[in-house]
């Protein structure tokens, strides 16, 4: 099952892109209540927008943003039929996509 | 133009190193300087529920914009997120940062005619029963 | 010499409003300390709420604290726009669907095929004379059909759960304590004196809190009504990063004024539920949700 929720919603003549990852985004800095050891660091460093195949957005990242990371983003223009692309790389080396179109 | 905007390839390590905010923001900037403006807009509680996930908009209606970034005053790394824009896209980003401490979170726009930037101070409690 | 004795009709009104809420705490404790019907309680308890929050509505206090707390309310709503709970209700729905053991499914279970029913527990079981509560039936349903019984704090069962309340959001709670069953009454009595009883290092009582000082502020927090502290679980509590239940938020609020936790599912915590979710009939479900 894919870590990556999209929603799209046509918005004056725009469209907003939502999406909803689940990742834990860990800094680093967080102890295991049952070890007591730190619990590694593991969070997405950089996530991609693509629109019908071409980037639109890129965003570098660190484990500042929350736990199960929301973004909205706001696409110039957008039809129904057209392919949102979000994809993700993390710290570790772990990878995700998600495909969505626009309804 | 746009070579910024590339397929995720190297995360830029040293941008996200501990620091304090000051060399944060210089390492963002890279040695320039940023013009407080209120042509950005940034959408923040005043008081956040929860330091571990507080809502924010940042949105703007300078010309010319390349990416917008977020940075947290007194988080032990501040840069939070850095988004490179397309003239395919807005550049609004809406997320959901950490907080260690009561902070000013600075919101900078990167454009063609430098750097500009705006803050908002957020109010990061302890709850008396909820913790 | 004439001597001003009158009251302007600001004053007055305010020693009025005062007197009815005086009033109303005294017959809040004189209920809990006699032995008031399970009906007459959840009227006193409803009236005294409306008469400190006189804006909101019955359905208003599904939200919780951002019912009465604007600034709260406006995080609350920007997470709304995506919620993290969202990954629960559809792992639920796909565990729901799924087989049991013996073939037979959790709609086999339940009402309705376990649609919009959440909003009846919990239910007084007059065969097993206990309390049993949406997360107690699930595990009876998989006993009952050769399946393991799913941890109760744990992500199975809280997205089953979620599932479940998701289905019957906007459905007033109704819950029944049965008039001709003695120790059913006798269970929600018990729930109604746990709610009152002063305990702890700190020797609060729930009410101390959630009725004598609701809307005050505990530090930077704003007490919340026990009206509707039910219908919204489970819950993504943004402390714990993920779901969690009732019963847990219950040990951790008991932790927080250095007052004994009871176990998940205790019999303790199945008659505070029973007594919490009865007297907030009529406000509707909610869950799952997002709170701090």
């Amino acid at each position: 099952m894919s870590s990556i929720k999209i929603r799209s919603k046509r918005m004056d003549g725009n469209t907003q892109i939502r999406t909803l990852i689940s990742h834990p985004m860990e800094h680093g800095r967080n102890k295991d209540k049952t070890t007591n050891k730190l619990i590694p660091m593991h969070f997405i460093q950089v996530l991609t927008v693509r629109h019908n195949g071409k980037v639109v957005a890129a965003c570098n990242m660190g484990a500042g943003v929350s736990k199960d990371p929301y973004f909205a983003f706001m696409l110039k223009g957008g039809e129904a039929g057209d392919e949102i692309v979000i994809d993700w790389v993390d710290n570790l080396g772990n990878k995700d996509s998600a495909t969505h179109k626009i309804s | 133009m746009w070579k910024t905007v590339s397929a995720a390839v190297g995360w830029p390590v040293s941008d996200f190193a501990p620091m304090n905010v000051d060399a944060a923001t210089k390492q963002l900037l890279k040695g320039k300087t940023a013009t407080e403006t209120d042509k950005i807009e940034l959408t923040i509680p005043e008081i956040a529920e929860n330091g571990a996930v507080v809502p924010v908009t940042v949105s703007s209606s300078l010309e010319g914009i390349k990416s917008v970034a977020l940075i947290a005053e007194f988080n032990p790394v501040p840069l939070a997120i850095q988004m490179f824009v397309t003239p395919d896209i807005e550049p609004t980003l809406s997320t959901r940062l950490k907080l260690a401490e009561t902070s000013f979170v600075y919101a900078f726009a990167e454009t063609e005619n430098g750097w500009f930037s705006t803050r908002k101070k957020v109010k990061v409690t302890i709850g008396g029963c909820g913790g | 010499m004439k001597l001003n004795r009158s009251f302007n009709t600001q004053q007055s009104k305010q020693y009025i409003s005062y007197c009815y809420k005086l009033f109303c705490i005294l017959l809040i404790i004189f209920s809990a300390l006699s032995s008031a019907s399970p009906l007459q309680d959840q009227t006193q308890l409803r009236r005294y709420y409306q008469e400190h929050f006189p804006n909101l509505t019955l359905k208003d206090y599904s939200n919780g604290i951002y019912a009465i707390d604007p600034v709260a309310r406006q995080s609350w709503q920007a997470i709304e726009e995506f919620p993290p709970y969202e990954n629960a209700i559809e792992q639920g729905e796909r565990l729901f669907a799924a087989a049991l053991p013996d073939g037979k499914q959790y709609a086999d279970c339940f009402d309705n095929k376990g649609m919009g029913i959440a909003n009846t527990y919990p239910r007084w079981d007059t065969a097993k004379q206990i309390v049993v509560t949406l997360a107690a039936a699930i595990n009876e349903c998989r006993a009952h059909h050769h399946a393991d019984e799913l941890a109760y704090n744990q992500a199975d069962m809280l997205n089953v759960l979620a599932y479940m309340a998701y289905t019957s959001r906007g459905k007033p709670i109704n819950v029944v304590v049965p008039e001709k069953d003695e120790n059913a009454l006798q269970a929600y009595e018990q729930g109604k004196a746990f709610y009152y009883q002063r305990q702890g290092q700190l020797n609060f009582a729930c009410a101390t809190c959630h009725i004598q000082n609701v809307g005050k502020k505990l530090r930077a927090e704003i007490l919340s009504p026990s009206l509707g502290h039910t219908n919204n679980w489970p819950t993504y509590r943004l402390k714990w990063g993920e779901m969690g239940s009732l019963h847990r938020r219950f040990a951790e609020c008991l932790a927080n004024i250095q007052a004994k936790a009871y176990p998940e599912q205790s019999v303790e915590f199945r008659n505070l539920e029973y007594f919490l979710s009865y007297t907030s009939n009529g406000v509707p479900i909610s869950g799952p949700s997002v709170r701090k």
